[in-house]
């Protein structure tokens, strides 16, 4: 035991030791002085789920915490929503400086935040809401404007149509943040062109094949009518894709003739894109954008820094024009 | 200490119950196991023996805990209940989607009824039409998961009640009223498998079922409660889960069936029947709580925390072995068929 505890205080003085060889200058984005060194920081990341996207945010949050010489401790609940308020209380008892928490469930994650709360430890969120009863716990949320995102997907559909045109919806999940705004979002675009003109608006919940099978049906009732699909993402735009190549192969739609938008990216839309096809252009939202955000807000929490409540990362949009300088969506 | 010298130093007109089960501690690897895991991540880590902590991880092993207590009876008495996950998802919805119209302690008692009457089912199932134990559960997870969501639908459900949601989160000193509830029961459960006839002619039926017959035992009745209370207690622990997260979400109890049945084989319950206790069953409980804990307070990614206790389950059962026992699934099986 007596030994157990002493290779485990030999093996922390080293990591200590190693952290401070590693230590890079404070940023320029952090203001001086600072409550604690960076190297000394401790800050706990509660997963929802380890999926392609997460494995992503989870990668680029683990390089950015290097190179700022932070320590990091991430969970993962599996998408257990039970295990995610065990993983944050598991953060609590370890005393972190911040937890971050991309919630799992809005609501059924408010009782663990109290616990931080209470136990002094400051909440940031990461692209996901809790319930209201939990704002109270939270310092900050970062991710991106779904709004603006939303509306840049109709800007720009209006600028490959012009302001004569037809346009339907396919959303995303109602009542969901991301689903809700993104449409709100291409709605509010559309609505300043008042030549356009808003066929119908259906949710596909971001799901490819629901979308696939709505634009099926737009085409069967609006047919050539259709001149744009402003879709809420990447997935959504490539359910209609489908559905508008097979129409346009059976000869129930003239060829060349719609064109899409999405209001969230994904690689394989952005190879698309590059066809230059139905898919016209998307906005660009990388998980890594979302990482560095929501590390950089808690290492500024924690140093007891005022940051603002609400902060977004830059979600730029593309189009064939500006591909090549747009980066690859990393997810 | 060993058996004999703890046996030696104890008055002869000792309470049996407690020999009985002290002396079972003893004799089961898990309580040394147990103490090892605590020991370790005390050194691996200084917040792991916080108060704070402590109470975090009796409230996680309370969870599926209130499972592992139906379990053990359900499992003493030769058979498996698979279905008792599905069944936290289930009754978690229930009491939650039931509040707005019957009101809190009604919907309460419809979450609790609903759990039993699952179990009275299966046990039925299993006695009257002497269906596999291991088949009627596994049909029953299945289906309960899919009326889960067809009550909940996809998304969670707000908790009506505030009185629930305080109840869930209510401490008396720093533990909380869950694991509270969680040790009078196996207090409740210990008593009835060590000194009831229920409990004395479960173990009989499990030991050797066609000797229990003979012996003129209901062995249907033993069985069906047995079920029915293992139903009961999950339902018991959707209630606890949907009350601590102030909602229900159809996905609560996901593969609880899983941690419930390996805490209990870590308690060297031999899933052929006939063996087991609750109080080695809780040593399995915690283990398994303070292997989750522990392992994300060492800062081991949550897959090492499924290997290693998969390992710590493979490394329970070759003991199990080892003391003479089969491994459990062939046997499980034969032993059905030979009862048909």
């Amino acid at each position: 035991m007596k030994t157990l505890t002493r290779i485990a205080l030999a093996a922390a003085a080293l990591a200590v030791a190693t952290s401070f060889a590693a230590a890079a200058e404070a940023p320029a984005w952090l203001k001086a002085p600072l409550k604690k060194p960076l190297d000394q920081l401790v800050i706990g990341l509660s997963f929802p789920l380890l999926d392609p996207w997460g494995a992503t945010y989870e990668s680029s949050f683990l390089d950015y915490a290097k190179q700022l010489g932070v320590k990091v401790v991430v969970l993962d609940s599996q998408a257990d929503v039970p295990k995610q308020s065990n993983d944050i209380r598991d953060l609590v008892a370890q005393g972190v400086d911040t937890i971050i928490a991309l919630p799992l469930n809005n609501r059924a994650i408010v009782g663990a935040l109290g616990e931080a709360h209470s136990a002094g430890i400051p909440v940031v969120l990461s692209n996901g809401r809790v319930a209201p009863s939990g704002e109270q716990y939270v310092t900050a949320w970062t991710g991106p404007d779904h709004h603006k995102t939303g509306y840049l997907s109709g800007q720009m559909l209006i600028q490959a149509l012009g302001e004569k045109a037809n346009i339907v919806i396919i959303s995303g999940t109602p009542g969901t943040e991301s689903g809700d705004r993104r449409e709100k979002g291409c709605r509010d675009a559309l609505a300043e062109h008042p030549g356009v003109t808003l066929l119908d608006a259906q949710p596909a919940n971001f799901q490819r094949e629901k979308a696939q099978s709505i634009m099926e049906a737009y085409i069967t009732r609006f047919g050539d009518k259709i001149d744009g699909v402003c879709a809420n993402d990447d997935d959504i735009a490539l359910g209609a894709l489908a559905a508008i190549k097979a129409a346009v192969a059976a000869g129930r739609l003239k060829p060349d003739h719609i064109k899409i938008t999405a209001g969230a990216s994904q690689k394989e839309g952005y190879e698309e894109i590059k066809k230059n096809g139905y898919f016209y252009g998307s906005v660009l939202m990388q998980p890594d954008d979302a990482s560095h955000l929501a590390l950089k807000t808690a290492i500024e929490v924690a140093e007891g820094q005022d940051v603002a409540k609400e902060q977004y990362y830059d979600t730029p949009p593309y189009t064939l024009k500006n591909i090549d300088q747009t980066p690859i969506p990393s997810y | 200490m060993t058996v004999s010298s703890y046996l030696e130093s104890r008055p002869a007109v000792a309470f049996r119950v407690f020999d009985h089960v002290a002396i079972g501690a003893l004799r089961n690897p898990i309580w040394l196991s147990l103490l090892v895991a605590i020991a370790f991540f005390a050194a691996r880590s200084p917040h792991f023996l916080s108060l704070f902590n402590i109470s975090n991880i009796l409230l996680q092993a309370a969870f599926f805990g209130f499972l592992a207590i139906g379990l053990t009876l359900v499992i003493v008495s030769g058979h498996i209940d698979l279905s008792v996950g599905s069944l936290v998802g289930l009754t978690a919805g229930l009491g939650v989607v039931l509040q707005p119209t019957l009101g809190l302690p009604l919907s309460v008692l419809a979450a609790l009824s609903a759990g039993a009457a699952v179990g009275v089912f299966n046990g039925v199932l299993v006695e009257r039409l002497g269906i596999n134990s291991l088949i009627v559960t596994l049909a029953a997870m299945i289906g309960l998961k899919g009326l889960t969501f067809a009550i909940v639908g996809e998304e969670s459900i707000i908790a009506e009640s505030t009185a629930f949601s305080q109840l869930g989160s209510f401490r008396i000193g720093s533990i909380h009223l869950i694991t509270i509830t969680f040790f009078v029961l196996l207090i409740v459960a210990n008593w009835v498998l060590t000194t009831t006839r229920h409990g004395r002619e479960a173990y009989a039926i499990g030991g050797n079922r066609t000797a229990a017959v003979n012996a003129g035992i209901r062995v249907r009745r033993h069985v069906i409660i047995n079920f029915a209370v293992s139903g009961f207690l999950a339902g018991l622990c959707g209630l606890a889960i949907s009350a601590n997260m102030g909602a229900a979400v159809p996905t609560y109890g996901d593969g609880y069936e899983g941690w419930a049945i390996a805490a209990v084989a870590l308690g060297g319950a031999k899933l052929t029947g006939g063996s087991g206790n609750v109080v080695n069953s809780l040593g399995g409980v915690l283990l398994l709580a303070v292997l989750r804990n522990g392992l994300n307070l060492a800062h081991l990614s949550a897959h090492y925390v499924l290997v290693a206790i998969g390992v710590a389950l493979l490394v329970a059962l070759l003991l199990e072995k080892r003391s003479g026992a089969p491994i459990i699934l062939p046997n499980l099986i034969t032993k059905h068929r030979r009862r048909a």
